[in-house]
């Protein structure tokens, strides 16, 4: 049997999934259902970490002892920051990367597809060892996400626990960042060249480079910090001749990298929604590209700024002072091209735009008050205070969560075949919009009044500010509890979305059926150019 | 029916090179941060 499968044939009763559970999904290589299978697991560990924040939350209500113990509270942060960093914001990045990178350059599949199948399944154990930790006696670890020795030591039977998740995750890492870059590199319709390429998938292919460049230094630390605890070696044990400081200077070595990591995905994702709603192409394609390997280059070279208050040289502190204020610059250049591509297009407000404003906006405010930490001496009062927690998780939240929902309403007619419910959707926006606004951006001025993080009690008078961001924390947090419903709407029914969805949308993904066949792309031959989403380089 | 997801010999040849290089890359920079910390702790 030997004929061409057109996409047609493929949409219908061609579809050639596998039968049954374990094959469809416990033993899959296909790229579009190990991308499912990634963000239904990034939509849980999302779930999961968010309740952790609506304890902490909940205990800051009110100055004061309420809910949980001290120790309790120290495990939730900490938690907290580890499932929504490897487990929620990561994870649903590689999912999108699975789904769309195949299908934004004409790949029928994965370089690796077996592979990618276990860098999956290694995910749900990691997680499952390290939620194990709560049910320890000792508790989970509570020394926070960057393990600093020697409190994280401190901790318990729960440090071999927590090293051997951390290991698992960068493998996971790993391997799913040596994949991407094979398909890139490798896998691309053969007229698709690198400037061809949609910025989505520039931003992952530079985001895996810095995956492979920065994971093993983090697996190197904790190995380190493993044997420390039970091996009787002394890497940061200053007692034994170690340096519990070069632990800091290797963790965010892989650190600061890892911030990137989480935000660069989404400059793709916006990159690819904001021309399709203001109708024109990206402003400055190819410069978008050099600052995303400007930005990615930066991240490599400026990683003691997190650590200004160590007590480092003057030459030092001006140093990474000045590098750290040079990322604005290839960072004002992608907000100022996105803002060029809505400058006099004719803008529609559908709910991935509006979550793709908001990104442009509030991620900016982030940004501003990165900059403020980055002068060493102003830092030194910044230095872990509420101003850092509202900083990063004004890049993280507003910024790569907005994002990573702003794909899932874009790209979700794609997936299911079935149009979001437009209403609902808005709905989400403004409600998200607002409430995360009340959340964090009060604790700006905790952290300039002085409130301390990770602390579960405080000073009466930074009570006004707590209540408030607490108040928008639980809003928040609803309003993805009813994101939720709609995504699960969709999947079950809807409109039937039609294989453009976007009447402006470019792309390749565009060009074949919704729900996207279980295979596409299958012949290797030339796709049709103009299909792609770029415009500067044609 | 061809088997799904064949890569052509040019893509399976640089595919391999794709992955020893990333590989040795990871391998490398585990290493070098052990090196690191050791050379600090004056081991």
């Amino acid at each position: 049997m030997s004929h061409d499968i057109t996409h047609d044939e493929l949409s219908h009763d061609h579809d050639h999934k596998p039968k049954g559970f374990v094959n469809r999904w416990l033993l899959t290589t296909n790229h579009k259902d190990i991308g499912t299978l990634y963000l239904i697991f990034a939509l849980t560990m999302f779930i999961i970490g968010g309740t952790m924040a609506m304890v902490i939350r909940l205990e800051l209500f009110q100055p004061g002892l309420q809910f949980v113990e001290p120790f309790f509270f120290n495990q939730m942060t900490t938690m907290h920051a580890l499932f929504m960093i490897f487990g929620a914001v990561m994870p649903a990045f590689v999912g999108l990367a699975n789904w769309m990178v195949p299908m934004m350059i004409g790949a029928p599949d994965m370089a690796l597809p077996r592979l990618n199948n276990f860098s999956f399944w290694l995910l749900p154990f990691a997680f499952v060892v390290l939620a194990s930790t709560f049910f320890m006696p000792g508790g989970a670890p509570a020394g926070g996400w960057t393990m600093y020795p020697p409190l994280v030591l401190q901790g318990g039977q729960n440090v071999a626990f927590l090293v051997f998740a951390v290991h698992l995750m960068g493998i996971s890492s790993i391997l799913g960042a040596i994949n991407i870059i094979a398909t890139i590199v490798n896998m691309r319709a053969p007229n698709v060249g690198y400037l061809n390429m949609p910025m989505f998938v520039w931003t992952w292919l530079i985001t895996a480079f810095l995956l492979i460049l920065v994971m093993p230094v983090l697996a190197g630390a904790v190995t380190m910090l493993l044997t420390d605890r039970y091996f009787g070696t002394s890497f940061f044990n200053a007692a034994g001749g170690g340096d519990p400081v070069m632990f800091q200077h290797i963790f965010w070595f892989f650190g600061h990298p890892e911030v990137y990591i989480m935000i660069l995905p989404s400059f793709g994702i916006v990159s690819e929604i904001i021309p399709t709603f203001a109708r024109k192409r990206l402003f400055g394609y190819v410069s978008m590209v050099y600052a995303t390997a400007a930005i990615a280059f930066l991240s490599f070279i400026v990683w003691a700024h997190h650590m200004f208050s160590v007590g480092m040289p003057l030459g030092g502190q001006l140093y990474f002072m000045y590098a750290t204020m040079l990322i604005a610059v290839p960072t004002g250049v992608k907000v100022f091209n996105w803002l060029a591509t809505m400058w006099r297009g004719a803008m529609t407000f559908e709910t991935p735009m509006l979550f793709s404003i908001a990104f442009v906006a509030l991620f900016s405010v982030g940004g501003f008050s990165g900059v403020m930490m980055a002068l060493a001496p102003v830092d030194l009062q910044y230095h872990d205070t509420y101003f850092i927690v509202a900083h990063f998780h004004y890049v993280l939240v507003p910024g790569s969560i907005f994002a990573i929902i702003a794909a899932a309403y874009y790209w979700l007619p794609k997936w299911t075949g079935h149009m979001y419910d437009e209403r609902l959707g808005k709905i989400h926006f403004w409600w998200s919009a607002i409430s995360v606004n009340v959340l964090f951006f009060p604790q700006h001025f905790l952290g300039l009044a002085g409130m301390p993080r990770r602390i579960p009690d405080y000073s009466t008078q930074f009570a006004e500010f707590n209540m408030w961001s607490s108040i928008g924390g639980f809003a928040f947090g609803l309003a993805q509890i009813f994101f939720v419903y709609i995504v699960i709407k969709t999947v079950r029914g809807g409109q039937k979305a039609t294989a453009q969805v976007w009447d402006d949308a470019q792309g390749l993904e565009w060009t074949v059926p919704s729900p996207a066949p279980h295979h596409t792309f299958d012949e290797y031959k030339p796709v049709d150019l103009s299909k792609m989403a770029h415009g500067d380089t044609h | 029916m061809k088997p799904r997801n064949e890569h052509s010999p040019q893509q399976r040849k640089g595919i391999k090179k794709t992955v020893a290089i990333l590989a040795l890359v990871a391998v490398g920079l585990f290493l070098w941060s052990v090196y690191l910390v050791l050379q600090q702790a004056n081991v």
